[in-house]
């Protein structure tokens, strides 16, 4: 609905908090939202108001559908693997937040990286790659002098007839494999130049347990076994 | 409806990967959010794929969630009812707003206030009741039954452009008293 120029933005507001603007015009007004403080505080009057009425809505039991939703969402083939990955990078993400973490793996690391020198330029980051039921441990330093990421791992097993997988998953985009990994000793990973801006800390490095030789078509299969943020040291 | 403070706690655990608070969270809220989706979509086997689809975004949402802003459960019926709005609109043409003029002037005021919602105390409540009993109607119709202009002004027998007008009146009204 093309709500001419003289709709006052209270109204406006009230409408698109009502539901009441057709798909394009509710984009546009979304949009406005994240561009317009005013807009945005017109429309929370109405959306906190209207909330109200949420207390007329009747209860109405579904049928069963939980393990439908939990299908979705955790089991291995309803989800979409990248869904997947991205649930479950969340988790580890909150739990991987602390500084405190990060910076005992930097005074850990050095003694394990061969090669890392303090005092160089260029950035430096870490990532710890852990997961939920997942015994495969890796730590990760990206330096950005050398344009290289080098990977230990710490602990876990290697699975007769698998791989591990390493991948960056920078923000909003699916991941990038930089190629099958130890899982055992330490790995020197040089980054394409097309990939070398992504290695910075929006970005996560994930480790995904694939068929042997890596995962087919680049795109990872098999479950996040270790995954973590990277942090600037 | 359990106490929000509790939900606040579940969607808490929700937000750091609990799957038993999710299931919890699921048990505690899917009957509201499956009577607003149903009140919306009006078709039960709509309602349940669109409930699906809700607490996947839950689950995926729960993070966001911040218990100052607005209480759980409001903000859990907001996705849902987000969910089955933006379902709805997919599948209506695109409105023609041939009125872009927004015509103020009043018509007939005929105060005839609703008395049904007794039961009520919130301050919307309160206003829409000075409200003509047709347009508070019809503003519960657009929330909480996701009519279009167009469903309106089916309903109520007049053209869509009248619609608007009344409605958009109604609505600045309804600013003035919750303000």
């Amino acid at each position: 609905m093309g709500a001419g120029p003289s709709v006052p933005d209270e109204v406006l507001a009230a409408e698109f908090a009502l539901g009441l603007l057709d798909a394009a015009a509710h984009q546009l007004a979304e949009q406005r939202i994240i561009s317009d403080a005013a807009f945005k505080s017109k429309v929370e009057f109405w959306q906190s108001h209207l909330a109200e009425l949420d207390a007329e809505v009747e209860p109405v039991t579904p049928r069963p559908l939980y393990a439908g939703i939990e299908a979705r969402l955790f089991a291995p083939k309803s989800a979409s693997l990248l869904e997947r990955l991205w649930n479950d990078l969340r988790v580890w993400r909150g739990v991987a937040a602390g500084a405190l973490a990060v910076a005992v793996l930097v005074v850990g690391f050095a003694a394990l990286v061969p090669g890392l020198q303090t005092g160089r330029t260029g950035e430096t980051y870490v990532a710890s790659l852990a997961a939920d039921q997942s015994e495969a441990k890796f730590l990760a330093l990206y330096d950005a002098a050398a344009g290289e990421v080098r990977l230990t791992g710490v602990s876990g097993e290697s699975v007769a007839g698998k791989d591990y997988e390493l991948w960056i998953i920078p923000e909003g985009k699916n991941p990038i494999s930089l190629g099958v990994v130890p899982i055992a000793g330490t790995a020197t990973i040089a980054l394409a130049n097309n990939l070398k801006s992504y290695a910075n800390p929006s970005s996560v490095l994930a480790v995904t347990l694939e068929p042997s030789g890596g995962a087919p078509g680049g795109i990872p299969t098999g479950p996040v076994v270790a995954a973590g943020s990277l942090a600037a040291v | 409806m359990p106490a929000s403070s509790e939900l606040d706690g579940i969607i808490a655990r929700v937000a750091l990967g609990d799957r038993s608070a999710f299931r919890n969270l699921y048990d505690r809220s899917s009957a509201k959010l499956f009577g607003v989706v149903l009140r919306i979509l009006k078709d039960r086997h709509d309602a349940e794929e669109a409930l699906q689809d809700i607490y996947v975004k839950i689950w995926q949402r729960a993070g966001q969630y911040r218990p100052d802003n607005k209480s759980a459960i409001s903000w859990l019926a907001a996705i849902a009812r987000n969910h089955a709005l933006d379902m709805v609109r997919a599948r209506r043409p695109a409105t023609r707003d041939i009125d872009a003029a927004f015509e103020i002037e009043d018509d007939a005021p005929n105060p005839e206030e609703s008395a049904i919602r007794t039961g009520e105390t919130g301050r919307i409540d309160l206003c829409l009741r000075k409200l003509e009993v047709d347009r508070a109607e019809a503003v519960r119709l657009a929330y909480l039954d996701g009519f279009s202009y167009q469903d309106l002004a089916d309903r109520f027998g007049v053209p869509i452009n009248t619609m608007r007008t009344w409605l958009r009146r109604s609505l600045l009204k309804l600013r003035d008293c919750l303000s």
